[in-house]
């Protein structure tokens, strides 16, 4: 097997430990989201948003608890490898908690008594992978060269300034919400994807380089 | 002895991190053998060891090393995640490293009283240091790199690692580096030496030629002058008397009231690394 598929799964095998304590954060997060809103789709982002709170802050605080950046490199594991490697496994988190979160959606609506769109549902699950999965490349390179607890900050400081630009948007265009929903019904769930898949596949790419290049003349 | 008879070279390696400068230093590490390093803490003996397997990025030189997979590393902390068992540990091991043999791996972690349900933050000291040179030793790799092996075991558990080590080394093309600041590791069973002090390589060679080349001296303070005392290493003055380390060229500058006999390895390295009394 490929050292960067076998590198995902020793990635897996790491968070394994503490799935557990995430049990209790992931769903007051969820509920969370939905009670204001109490909307079902908002399970849909919701778990996604996931994604970018736990993947780095549990893959890379766990490289500083247990100095696992010698590990790969004793195993044999390339930078390049690992920095592929890591990549592989935030986006696989991201599409399993979005899947989740798209699961979770009839029940919450059944909790709800309100109906779903299943367009709407899964436009907003290919909304949530393409917006979530920007974010994590844009913040990914700074856990690569710093380190989990140095780029702690830009961590929470990357989503948060999302969160207040989409607020003040909100301000701004009162109706925006109601205008995406309507133009999200009217578009083809192929065109969202090729989209969604077309940003990350761009974004991705430059991340991915330029985290290597950091990675790469980092003192481990 | 020619390039094929050396397991690992460095050639002109410079590392700076902030104040300390590591180098500009040569090594050559013969296969095959033992070879031990020694040096006061914060000399560079773990800088050293990063830096040759790539962990530390040298700002210049060259360094010619088997691939990681053929290289068993253990530092003097446990590079694992304090949650894993010592078998999910060995599941990583197993899935990287080639030639990984499961039967031998079991077979030292009940030689070092190790279970394979123990989860890696449960460990004292001295068990995580047993349990990453079984790792490392678990493919049998060409070269084993330890950083300070025999810290924090008791006297029983370091013979029994020294005879582990020498078990290992009967293995054809078997070669061992490893750092340590307790010099009877060294004269147990390496057989060459390299000594850095402050980043630089004060000595590397045999052990033979090492007692050979420094002297430890023993004389009366009337015995020192101007000329002599600059030779003298750790110089320690005592109530008229004085001790200290030269190099064994240097012999015929001391005039014949003084004692000048082969040291060991301790004296020389503890007398290189104290600065002289009149520094201080």
């Amino acid at each position: 097997m490929h050292t960067t598929t076998r590198f995902v799964g020793l990635d897996l095998r790491s968070l394994r430990p503490y799935a557990r304590n995430m049990i209790v954060p992931v769903i007051i997060i969820l509920v969370a989201a939905v009670l204001p809103t109490r909307s079902p789709y908002a399970m849909i982002p919701a778990a996604a948003v996931l994604a970018v709170i736990i993947g780095p802050q549990y893959l890379f605080g766990n490289d500083e608890r247990g100095h696992l950046d010698t590990l790969y490199a004793t195993l044999g594991i390339a930078r390049r490898q690992f920095v592929t490697g890591r990549y592989a496994t935030s986006l696989l988190l991201l599409i399993a908690l979005t899947a989740a979160g798209l699961i979770l959606t009839p029940v919450t609506a059944l909790v709800l008594s309100a109906e779903i769109d299943w367009t709407i549902a899964a436009a907003l699950a290919a909304g949530s992978i393409g917006i979530i999965g920007s974010l994590l490349l844009v913040e990914l390179p700074a856990y690569f060269a710093l380190g989990a607890t140095r780029a702690r900050a830009i961590g929470l400081a990357v989503p948060a300034a999302i969160i207040v630009a989409v607020v003040l948007a909100g301000w701004a265009f009162p109706d925006a919400g109601t205008t995406l929903l309507g133009w999200l019904e009217g578009t083809s769930l192929a065109w969202l994807a090729l989209a969604a898949v077309a940003i990350l596949a761009v974004l991705g790419t430059v991340s991915n380089v330029l985290a290597a290049r950091l990675y790469a003349g980092r003192d481990l | 002895m020619n390039t094929m008879g050396y397991v690992l070279e460095a050639v002109g390696l410079v590392k700076h991190r902030g104040d300390f400068t590591l180098g500009p230093l040569d090594l050559h590490i013969p296969r095959g053998f033992v070879t031990g390093m020694v040096g006061a803490n914060g000399s560079g003996k773990t800088t050293t060891l990063r830096t040759l397997l790539g962990l530390i990025r040298a700002d210049a030189g060259s360094i010619t090393i088997p691939p990681m997979g053929q290289i068993g590393v253990a530092f003097d902390q446990p590079f694992l995640l304090p949650d894993w068992r010592i078998r999910d540990a060995a599941a990583a091991y197993a899935d990287f490293r080639p030639g990984w043999d499961q039967d031998w791996f079991d077979r030292l972690c009940r030689r070092f009283d190790l279970r394979a349900d123990a989860r890696v933050k449960e460990l004292s000291r001295g068990e995580g240091n047993k349990l990453m040179i079984a790792l490392a030793m678990g493919n049998h790799p060409e070269l084993l790199i330890l950083d300070e092996p025999t810290s924090g075991l008791d006297p029983a558990a370091r013979a029994d690692l020294v005879d582990l080590l020498r078990e290992h080394m009967r293995r054809e093309e078997a070669s061992l580096l490893f750092s340590t600041h307790i010099t009877s590791d060294l004269e147990h069973f390496a057989d060459y030496l390299v000594f850095i002090d402050a980043g630089r390589i004060v000595y590397s060679g045999t052990l033979d030629d090492l007692v050979q080349d420094f002297a430890y001296i023993q004389g009366a303070l009337e015995d020192l002058t101007p000329t002599n005392t600059p030779l003298i290493r750790g110089l320690r003055r005592g109530q008229g008397s004085f001790d200290g380390i030269i190099r064994t060229a240097d012999s015929a500058v001391f005039g014949s009231g003084v004692q000048i006999e082969a040291p060991t390895i301790e004296q020389i390295i503890v007398h290189h690394q104290r600065r002289n009394d009149e520094e201080h």
